[in-house]
């Protein structure tokens, strides 16, 4: 499905699926996501980094869930058993990044993804690839490497 | 043994066929790849194993061809020869004489008459024609050059080859593709029967079974799942399939277990012929005893512990076991045994060595361990004796004085520990000098399966490995128990059999908030144990045992030292598995620290023992009869401890009794002799029954333990009749009763009623005791049997006094202890034995508890008498006939 897609938005455009973060958009390759789900019961693990919000039972896989709230250096939920997961590939086999809420699936031509301005706040710097003016927000492009690295 | 040759031979012709299989194809890809090192170097290792093997099965045949074959691979490995066409074929013609014998050694279990002269001779050819680095046309090196081993091959055999292998003659060139053909059909014939070798058994990779293991953990969530539905819907049909269900999984499960499980026969076979090599080398005469054979453990992990039971082995034939002449010496039997056994217990295995030899000197280790600068002289100091022996599992590390070729390298017994431990086993080690010693190792029975013990914490379950576990302790809060655990450097312990545990919370440290307390007020403490760390933790809820699959953790968790990786739970929650060894290191509990503590506080307590004179236990009964007030009472005159209920009590005589054990049981109550103000009963009451003369019961509202005191026990500061002393036990005051005086005092004419003498009433009346004992305990209760029959006691504190007593007043027998500070009992009675005066004195020694050498120092000393202190009734008999027959 991906494949077909991409054929054809060309070769010069991105498939992105978004999601939200109390007010902000942020968008990473749909090539890297293996699924969503809905909140999962979170097994949390005591004296982890603040960020990782614990364990999940991914059909029998250990996944572990980083709540993006936290990576990112907003606040925190007022209530903790809320939340989306997405499912993305990494080296170690699927993480889930935790966000509010799930958006669209939008293709982006690449001469439209600038380099993150220097306005943005301490934190999330680190974890920012790109981003992309939309019609009325900034959609952020994670870089899903540096985000699932240790720090 | 017939048996087990058998087997090896199976095994041996398995492996060999792999291999050779392998090596077909291996030959054909270094053709098309001369200077492949690696690959030469895999064919040299199956031909050297081969030939290994062969040599020590005798497979004479064999072990030549496989000889030769691996001469000629040296020389190709060290470029003196350079592989051919031709040198590929006589190897490939030599792995097939190699099969052919293999078959017909599996059929017949001989290796059979197959004629191998040629194909050694080709190969031995190759090797001298081409070192000389002549090259030559290969197809005329068989026949010209012929050499021909001496030692071998008899003289016509050698003749006749020669005559076979002239090239250019017809009637060899016939004889020979005849030969070949004759060879071609028994190698068809070979290849035929090589299918046959392998039917029943076929090679999987480990990672297939594993895959297939985790998929049938899978499976085991997903039934129980549904068979937590059967509980809400009522539809039969449904409950029968998920019942099958149930059973079919159950049973695939364990299947598929059992495709990864092997007995430990595999490895303990190998133990009789190491044990025997040994002792031969040690001129030791050494008998294997083993058990459990059948004991079944995951492949790997039988391969886990192939060298460490070797190597332990190995050191107690070297180390443990001495020699016959010094074993006859000791009285010990010639024939020294070892034992290993092997069985299942909680989940794992559990297999023992134990020899009867010399046992470990742990002396010998902490010098060792200095010597060597492994620890500390400080430290060695400090070390108990438990960890004095763990020494021998620190690197560089070996007790033998002599280095053998064996073992004694300082190479060992670390490496035994560290391979168990790469296998999720630890090694346990139980030595009494000149007894034995006995290694005790466990291993999970699987890799992918982890037996553990499911604890909760902070509303969060937790998974402990088993292999950790040592035992589980629940302490009442606000009970005495509970009352054991110490502060020590800021850090709790609890007493655990003389031994100092640190405590962790687990709460504390996983920062948990922790449970809402539930009406279980008990603190459950999981003791510990990883190497030498041993230590309690004290968690919420102990839950039940379980097996579980393991699943990885991600790095982002790994981080935390104190997790192993993650479980999923039958309702599918995850659980995280704990790391025993990384918990307790994050804590800033020093080992070394609480062990000096410890050290200190028995040296502290030893000290004040040693200035008190002896040291003696004793223990009490602790009860309670008001809500705070608790008392205790000395064991040893006690014979039941009974829960009642207080509608059993009956009065006679306006005295409470009991109907117990088909006679009356007069009952006692302290609230009526020590002037405490009696409650109500309780429905259930609690009776101590004392046996003294006749049974008699005390009634009390609680017995809460038993515990061993000090027998230096404060006689000042409350000073009551029916009281022996008060002591503090586990910070509580206790007053201990003196059931005789209590006796007395309740029933006046108890033992003028019940005791039976020889002795008139007036003849007791008339003689004086004189009674010599340093610890208060014993002597208020000794002074109080004998004054309850009527003696006159005079007491003494120690030899001393006791001399002093004895020029004051008259008296007729000495009863006295031994050990005692200033004049010791054999002091006092040599003096009194030489003396003139008191040289006609009985004397009777008593001690806390009698032993063989005592006596005879005694005996030596004129000691007339010997019975135990508590013993009333003996020292009371003993007492009567010293006195009749001083009287004669």
């Amino acid at each position: 499905m991906h494949d077909e897609q991409h054929d054809q938005t060309g070769t010069d455009s991105v498939q992105l699926a978004t999601f939200s973060l109390v007010n902000e958009t942020f968008g990473v390759d749909t090539l890297r996501v293996q699924e969503i789900l809905t909140y999962q019961e979170i097994t949390s693990v005591p004296l982890a980094p603040e960020y990782v919000r614990g364990l999940i039972n991914l059909r029998g896989q250990i996944v572990t869930v980083i709540d993006l709230r936290r990576r990112l250096g907003f606040e925190k939920r007022e209530n903790e058993a809320v939340g989306i997961n997405v499912i993305v590939n990494s080296d170690e086999g699927p993480m889930s990044l935790l966000v509010d809420n799930i958006g669209d699936v939008i293709d982006i031509r690449e001469d439209r993804l600038l380099p993150p301005p220097g306005t943005i706040r301490g934190v999330a710097v680190h974890y920012i690839q790109e981003v992309c003016q939309l019609e009325n927000e900034l959609l952020i492009v994670l870089d899903l490497h540096s985000l699932l690295q240790l720090r | 043994m017939i048996d087990g040759i058998d087997r090896v031979l199976d095994d041996f012709i398995l492996e060999s066929q792999e291999n050779l299989d392998r090596l077909d194809h291996e030959f054909v890809a270094l053709e098309h790849d001369p200077d492949n090192q690696e690959l030469l170097a895999s064919i040299f290792r199956s031909i050297h194993t081969i030939k290994g093997s062969a040599g020590f099965l005798s497979l004479t045949n064999l072990e030549q061809i496989s000889h030769y074959a691996e001469d000629v691979l040296a020389k190709l490995r060290e470029r003196s020869l350079e592989l051919d066409d031709h040198i590929v074929t006589t190897l490939l013609h030599a792995v097939d004489c190699i099969k052919t014998i293999l078959v017909t050694l599996k059929k017949t279990g001989e290796e059979g008459e197959l004629d191998i002269l040629e194909i050694v001779i080709e190969l031995k050819n190759i090797t001298e024609k081409r070192s000389l680095q002549k090259p030559e046309p290969p197809k005329k090196i068989s026949g010209v050059h012929l050499i021909i081993d001496e030692q071998q091959e008899d003289e016509s055999e050698s003749v006749e080859l020669l005559s076979e292998t002239i090239p250019e003659s017809p009637a060899a060139t016939i004889r020979k593709e005849k030969e070949q053909k004759t060879r071609e059909a028994k190698l068809s014939e070979a290849l035929a029967h090589s299918a046959f070798v392998e039917d029943t058994r076929i090679r999987v990779d480990v990672r297939l079974l594993d895959q297939l293991m985790n998929l049938t953990s899978e499976l085991v969530l997903s039934r129980n799942q549904v068979l937590q539905f059967t509980n809400f819907i009522e539809e039969r049909n449904f409950r029968a399939v998920a019942q099958r269900m149930n059973t079919v999984v159950s049973e695939l499960q364990e299947t598929v277990m059992k495709t990864r499980m092997q007995p430990v026969k595999k490895v303990f076979e190998m133990f009789p012929r190491l044990v025997r090599d040994m002792s031969k080398l040690h001129g030791k005469d050494v008998q294997l005893v083993m058990e459990g054979q059948n004991t079944e453990l995951d492949r790997t992990l039988l391969e886990g512990i192939k060298d460490p039971l070797t190597h332990i082995i190995r050191n107690s034939i070297d180390h443990g076991i001495e020699l016959s002449g010094v074993r006859r010496e000791r009285g010990k039997a010639v024939m020294a045994t070892i034992s290993i056994k092997a069985y299942h217990e909680g989940g794992l295995v559990n297999i023992e060595i134990s020899d009867d030899g010399d046992g470990i000197d742990t002396e010998k280790a902490r010098a060792k361990a200095i010597r060597e600068r492994i620890i500390t002289a400080q430290q060695a100091e400090e070390m108990s004796e438990r960890n004095l022996i763990n020494l021998i599992f620190r690197p560089g590390f070996s007790t033998a004085e002599t280095v053998t070729s064996i073992s004694g390298r300082g190479v060992g017994m670390d490496v035994v520990k560290k391979n168990l431990g790469k296998i999720g086993g630890s090694v346990d080690v139980h030595t009494e000098r000149g007894q034995g010693t006995t290694f005790k190792i466990r291993i999970p029975i699987t890799l992918a399966i982890l037996p553990v013990l499911i604890i909760k914490s902070g509303d969060q379950r937790f998974v402990i490995p088993q292999v950790n576990l040592e035992e589980l302790l629940v302490l009442q809060r606000n009970s005495e128990t509970e009352k054991r655990i110490e502060k020590v450097y800021g850090a709790e312990v609890y007493r655990l059999r003389d031994e100092l545990l640190p405590l962790l919370r687990l709460n504390t440290l996983l920062e948990l908030l922790p449970q809402e307390k539930t009406e279980t007020e008990n603190i459950n403490v999981v003791v510990l144990s990883v190497g030498e760390i041993r230590f309690g933790l004290i968690v919420d809820e102990v839950w039940d045992t379980e097996e579980i699959v393991v699943k990885p953790l991600s790095k982002h968790v790994k981080q935390v030292p104190c997790y192993d990786g993650a479980t999923i739970m039958g309702d599918g929650k995850v659980a995280l598995i704990l790391n025993i060894g990384g918990l307790f290191r994050m804590t800033q509990v020093s080992l070394e620290d609480i062990q000096k503590t410890g050290q200190a506080s028995i040296e502290h307590e030893e000290a004040l023992a040693a200035s008190l004179g002896e040291e003696q236990k004793q223990t009490i009964v602790l009860f309670r009869v008001a809500d705070n007030e608790y008392y205790g009472v000395p064991l040893a005159f006690v014979v039941r401890l009974e829960k009642f209920s207080s509608s059993q009590i009956e009065y006679s005589g306006g005295r409470e009794v009991m109907q117990y054990r088909k006679e009356i049981l007069p009952l006692l109550r302290l609230e009526d002799y020590l002037n405490l103000s009696r409650a109500s009963d309780p429905e259930t009451l609690f009776l101590i029954v004392f046996a003294i003369e006749k049974q008699i019961g005390l009634v009390v509202k609680k017995i809460i333990d038993t515990v061993e005191i000090s027998t230096h026990i404060d006689t000042e500061t409350f000073q009551q009749q029916g009281i022996l002393g008060s002591t503090i036990v586990q910070q509580h005051s206790v007053l201990i009763v003196d059931i005789h005086g209590l006796i007395e005092m309740a029933y006046p004419t108890w033992y003028k009623k019940f005791f039976v003498s020889k002795l008139s009433e007036s003849d007791r009346q008339d003689t004086r005791v004189l009674l010599v004992e340093d610890s208060p305990f014993f002597l208020n209760i000794e002074q109080s049997y004998l004054e309850a029959i009527g003696y006159k006691v005079i007491t003494a504190q120690n030899g001393q006094e006791a001399q002093e007593r004895l020029k004051d007043y008259s008296v007729d027998v000495v009863v006295t202890d031994l050990d005692m500070p200033v004049c010791n009992g054999y002091e006092l009675t040599q003096i009194i034995k030489a003396s003139e005066m008191w040289s006609h004195l009985p004397v009777m020694a008593l001690t806390a508890l009698s032993g063989e050498k005592d006596r005879q120092k005694g005996k030596e000393a004129g000691i007339d008498e010997y019975q135990i202190k508590l013993d009333r009734d003996e020292v009371l008999r003993a007492l009567e006939l010293l006195i009749l027959r001083n009287r004669r």
